[in-house]
């Protein structure tokens, strides 16, 4: 009988492992998340509900854009075609929209980290009046009228009164829910596949010029660098800068993620490179020097035309479909 | 038996009475100006003889509360996170269910770094209270709005949001206050506040910065213990 208690906690145990790895993927060759899931403990109803929300209109002041307008699956959660991200009534911000995966593993947002919390992130986007123009008082009294969103939160807390904290760890939820992990270069480091020479050749020009910022395996180090890209006149965007108020924070942006690149076009903060080709053009001839400059930028890149060619073709065993394509990360049925 | 039940009534009456009275730690927050009470929205009121000050919201977060004996802890407040709101439906009190002999009591203004940094909560903490930067993530630890005289701004408005929880823009305050009575009455002293600001150049302060920080001083230091005499 004692015996059989055990078992049965030992199944019940393993059951929750399982049942947690279906709701999100926890990448073998990935470090340990940095989310506190203890905070918001991960459950098929609540990423449900948050999924429902990112691709509802309801969280603008007009009803008109869901975050899904300019953070689209298939172009890895990112605005294609879209220097500038636009908004509601066709407003036009002033940056090109991040793309959205891996998301448990990163701790500051934005371009210019101006966002501390992934549960805080949605914040921004639903108040600024480029984006949504919405206040987060008027989305939950939106949501609390609607019979089809009490049912939602009473599923996901057991509780059908709507609130802030709800409402941004739903969505915090299905966010954490984007991995993207099983792309070329994922199952070659998994030994599922090789690369070919071309991409090895690639995958070692990578290590040695891009892996110090783009780090492997999150291809990011999260940190904020200025890439020598020189400053739009424009738009006068000194990133970092806004936030610390500090002087050698000037023109530096976070370090993307290069995962899925190949569909994330436009490249940079403000979306100026629509090509691979033109962003390393702009790495080997194209670096503008001044004193917040990256340090690993101030030696020049030297790569030939067929060097370029292969570190391209290691870029696009980046590519994840598997993710793209994963109807569970789509509009919700 | 209608004697009995009188007596039992007023026992238990009695008794509510007691734990009401003893059982409670209950500080009261009120901002004043001039020694008066401020009335939000109508009264005006002046600086200087020559301008009129009118105040329209007025909002606070009072957080890690905290009673000492002889210097030492002898009660922390858990989640102790209290907004505070004048004005329309106001809310200026906090009261704690506790009975413990204490000299000192200690509390903060505002919200303290680890919580900045924690994600999402609710209650006095959720976002939807109106005190929380969404451009830039961070609490805003207290809010004071209204017009005057002194604001060469559109409708003379003034917007103070005090925030920043990060280095060297830290904002958060701490107020000591040496006392053992459970029944605390604090003083905002509004008037002393605004004289040390200079409304006409310095009206509108909506991000951290080092004039935030010098804000959140000066306000830290306009509150008083209320003393009996006056």
């Amino acid at each position: 009988m004692r015996n059989s208690i055990l078992l049965l906690l030992i199944l019940s145990a393993f059951s929750f492992i399982i049942e947690e790895e279906e709701l999100m993927q926890k990448p073998k060759n990935f470090p340990k998340p940095t989310y506190n899931f203890k905070k918001n403990p991960l459950k098929k109803e609540t990423i449900e509900l948050g999924r429902t929300l990112f691709y509802d209109p309801i969280l603008s002041r007009n009803n008109t854009i869901a975050c899904s307008n300019c953070h689209l699956q298939y172009t890895a959660f990112t605005h294609v075609d879209h220097a500038l991200s636009h908004g509601i009534e066709d407003k036009i911000g002033i940056r090109n929209s991040p793309a959205l995966m891996n998301l448990a593993w990163q701790n500051t947002f934005m371009w210019d980290g101006a966002i501390n919390h992934l549960d805080m992130q949605s914040l921004a986007p639903i108040s600024n009046p480029l984006e949504m123009d919405e206040k987060i008082e008027n989305v939950v009294a939106k949501l609390q009228k609607d019979s089809k969103y009490r049912k939602l939160f009473y599923a996901a807390y057991q509780d059908s009164i709507v609130t802030g904290e709800h409402l941004l760890k739903s969505i915090s939820q299905f966010m954490l829910t984007l991995v993207s992990a099983n792309s070329k270069y994922d199952k070659m480091k998994r030994k599922e596949l090789e690369f070919s020479d071309q991409e090895k050749n690639g995958y070692k020009l990578f290590k040695k010029h891009c892996n110090n910022c783009h780090t492997e395996p999150l291809f990011t180090n999260f940190q904020f660098e200025n890439n020598g890209i020189g400053m739009d006149t424009s738009l006068k965007d000194f990133g970092r800068l806004r936030i610390t108020l500090n002087p050698s924070d000037s023109l530096k942006f976070k370090v993307p993620t290069l995962r899925n690149i190949e569909f994330s076009s436009p490249y940079m903060h403000d979306g100026r490179f629509k090509r691979l080709n033109e962003v390393l053009k702009h790495y080997t001839t194209g670096i503008k020097s001044s004193k917040t400059l990256a340090n690993k930028l101030k030696q020049p890149i030297n790569l030939t035309p067929n060097e370029k060619v292969d570190l391209i073709t290691f870029l696009l065993t980046l590519s994840d479909k598997e993710f793209l394509f994963n109807p569970k990360f789509g509009y919700p049925k | 038996m209608i004697r009995f039940c009188a007596i039992i009534f007023i026992l238990i009456g009695f008794s509510v009475y007691l734990k009401a009275q003893n059982h409670n730690l209950v500080l009261q927050f009120n901002p004043k100006f001039h020694q008066e009470i401020v009335q939000f929205d109508e009264e005006y009121y002046s600086i200087t003889e020559k301008d009129s000050v009118q105040f329209d919201i007025f909002r606070c977060y009072i957080s890690n509360i905290q009673l000492l004996k002889n210097g030492k802890s002898v009660y922390k407040e858990k989640d102790s996170y209290h907004l505070l709101s004048f004005g329309e439906n106001p809310k200026n009190e906090i009261k704690i269910p506790i009975d413990i002999a204490f000299d000192q009591i200690e509390m903060q203004i505002g919200i303290d770094s680890l919580t900045n940094v924690s994600g999402a909560f609710g209650g006095a903490l959720d976002p939807t209270n109106g005190m929380y930067w969404t451009w830039q993530n961070g609490y805003i630890n207290f809010k004071l709005e209204g017009k005057s005289t002194l604001c060469n701004t559109r409708n003379h408005e003034f917007q103070y949001h005090i925030g920043g929880y990060q280095f060297p823009f830290s904002t958060i305050q701490t107020l000591k206050f040496h006392t053992s009575n459970p029944s605390i009455s604090i003083d905002i002293l509004l008037d002393k506040f605004m004289e040390n600001l200079n409304l006409s150049t310095t009206n509108h302060i909506m991000s951290p910065s080092t004039n935030a920080v010098e804000i959140a001083k000066s306000f830290a230091n306009s509150f008083i213990l209320e003393t009996n005499e006056k």
